[in-house]
């Protein structure tokens, strides 16, 4: 996943900061907002802060105060499609700050648009007396390129047989560092290997049938889809595509990256 | 199509990916639908004489569609 940094004013009365980053998985937490009240008395803050977030969707606001706060202020949540210096919003949404424990984080859904590659996000919070403020974006970018991810795997794939399968009817116990070429599918059974390396890969390539529901694909619960053509998770070939599937072991579970064309 | 009875005025229609405890099936053949208990409908045409309603029956391999005659209500 990347982050492009822009320092440009992509909206035009908004500065963009990026004050701190952790990676978790397929997942980034930007901090939007941290503030801290020094005084003795309660105060109030402005939230003005846009990303340029590309291709990552937005998930949610991790939203936090180091004191309990309870005031249930808005903030309004703007996603854009930002080209240069030209932005054209696409939706606005209000988000209502929830009562928060001190020192607890709580979690605000925000609905992200295909469309959009920038967020904005501007309120007015009221920092407790004595209290710190913060607020998260939580960026998820699981699919991203899956050319990208595909390429990433197919390097670390060493070949070590191409099996080239003629039957219509395959089952295939995946094998590291081995493609498995097969034609045109009615049936294809994945069945994981009995054991495996941390940097196991394999390749099945195949051709979907000429209509829709006409290859059937049966695979162990456990593999993570990631690509082309997963509904709900799932892997549903459509008809009429070659398709590459990338199967590798992220250390938990075995993923399968698809890609039809 | 293949579809699971319900009654005699309810079918469902299979879906495009079933589960069980270890496997997801998409697209699933047809012994994989017979076993989460779908069957194959077998439909009928509507008699074009006379007011039918459509009705279900199951059989051991099939679901088939019949027409019942509703009954006029000047006969009665």
């Amino acid at each position: 996943m990347t982050i492009e940094r822009s320092y440009h004013a992509m909206f035009a009365e908004a500065t963009p900061m990026l004050a701190a980053v952790r990676v978790v998985g397929g997942q980034i937490k930007i901090n939007l907002f941290s503030e801290k009240n020094t005084t003795d008395d309660e105060i109030e803050k402005e939230v003005n802060f846009s990303i340029q977030k590309g291709s990552a969707t937005i998930k949610e606001l991790l939203i936090g105060c180091s004191d309990a706060y309870s005031e249930g202020e808005t903030l309004t949540v703007t996603l854009a499609e930002t080209e240069g210096s030209i932005s054209e919003e696409i939706s606005t949404q209000s988000i209502t700050i929830p009562t928060l424990t001190a020192n607890e984080f709580e979690r605000v859904s925000v609905t992200d648009n295909a469309n959009a590659n920038a967020i904005k996000v501007t309120g007015t919070v009221t920092i407790p007396a004595g209290a710190s403020f913060m607020i998260y974006a939580v960026l998820t970018d699981e699919t991203g390129s899956i050319a990208e991810k595909v390429n990433e795997i197919a390097n670390k794939l060493e070949v070590t047989e191409v099996r080239t399968l003629t039957d219509t009817d395959v089952e295939i116990t995946l094998e590291n560092n081995v493609i498995f070429n097969c034609g045109g599918l009615t049936d294809l059974e994945i069945v994981l290997p009995a054991s495996t390396t941390a940097d196991f890969t394999c390749q099945v390539n195949f051709t979907s049938g000429a209509t829709p529901d006409e290859t059937s694909v049966t695979a162990p619960n456990t593999i993570v889809w990631l690509g082309d053509d997963i509904e709900s998770d799932v892997f549903i070939p459509a008809a009429n595509k070659r398709y590459s599937v990338m199967f590798y072991y992220d250390g938990v579970n075995f993923r399968g990256i698809t890609q039809g064309v | 199509m293949f579809v699971k009875f319900i009654d005699e005025n309810t079918i469902e229609k299979a879906p495009r990916v079933l589960r069980d405890d270890c496997y997801t099936y998409s697209n699933p053949k047809a012994e994989t639908l017979f076993r989460f208990g779908y069957k194959p409908l077998i439909e009928a045409e509507c008699p074009e004489n006379g007011n039918y309603e459509m009705k279900y029956a199951e059989t051991e391999n099939k679901v088939i569609v019949m027409w019942s005659e509703i009954a006029d209500e000047a006969e009665e």
